[in-house]
């Protein structure tokens, strides 16, 4: 799924991974809502967030729809 | 141990390398993230103890950034999962919580235990050492294993 990350304030075209490691009754990849969260760069591409930030049902947790990182 | 649906989840994103024109620092060519913003290398093998100092830089509520240094113990070590007395708000989930010597220890996921008045305890975050494991059973052997190579797992 392709998102749109914001380091600071520049935007980045981005790639969600998380199909590569889903299971059977997972639901990763989308986003809905105005909420926020926080991540950290762990290489020079690969950004690393919570798993509720990227969860189709949420289960209740807070999600981002922006992601910062400045 | 109830820990809600995000049972050890996280996220991985891939952002894609932009072109910058007459950049300070960089000039203008096709730039990595990293290579601009700088990234942290992860320990895939932390130290966990009792009562150690967790720090998170965080953007709490999407406010600019902060850095929470102060009652900042560990209170429970799990497999998976630590807690600490470090603050935080919606909005601060994925962060990295960092040890004394700014190693990410873990990813912070959810707030933890209340007390009978129902204020806030201690928080909780997923152990990095478990995402690691969790990424090597995934990629390892696999035509994704380049992965590894790229986090340094």
């Amino acid at each position: 799924m392709r998102i749109k990350i914001y380091l600071g304030n520049q935007k980045y075209n981005a790639l969600l991974l998380n199909e590569m490691f889903s299971g059977p009754g997972d639901s990763p990849g989308d986003v809905s809502g105005e909420r926020f969260g926080t991540g950290a760069l762990i290489s020079d591409e690969l950004f690393l967030t919570a798993g509720h930030c990227f969860d189709q049902s949420g289960g209740g947790w807070e999600r981002p729809r922006r992601v910062y990182f400045n | 141990m109830e820990v809600g649906k995000d049972q050890g989840g996280f996220t991985l994103i891939r952002l894609r390398s932009k072109s910058v024109i007459n950049d300070p620092v960089f000039g203008s060519g096709i730039i990595a993230p990293g290579q601009k913003w700088g990234f942290i290398q992860l320990n895939p093998d932390p130290v966990y103890l009792e009562e150690q100092h967790l720090n998170i830089i965080q953007h709490p509520s999407g406010r600019r950034k902060q850095i929470a240094l102060q009652n900042n113990q560990s209170t429970d070590l799990y497999q998976n999962f630590i807690r600490y007395t470090t603050d935080t708000e919606p909005g601060s989930s994925g962060s990295s919580v960092f040890d004394n010597i700014w190693q990410i220890v873990a990813l912070h996921h959810a707030g933890g235990e209340q007390d009978v008045d129902g204020r806030w305890i201690n928080n909780q975050g997923v152990r990095i050492d478990s995402i690691v494991e969790n990424l090597r059973d995934k990629f390892e052997g696999t035509n994704n294993s380049s992965l590894l190579d790229e986090l340094g797992i």
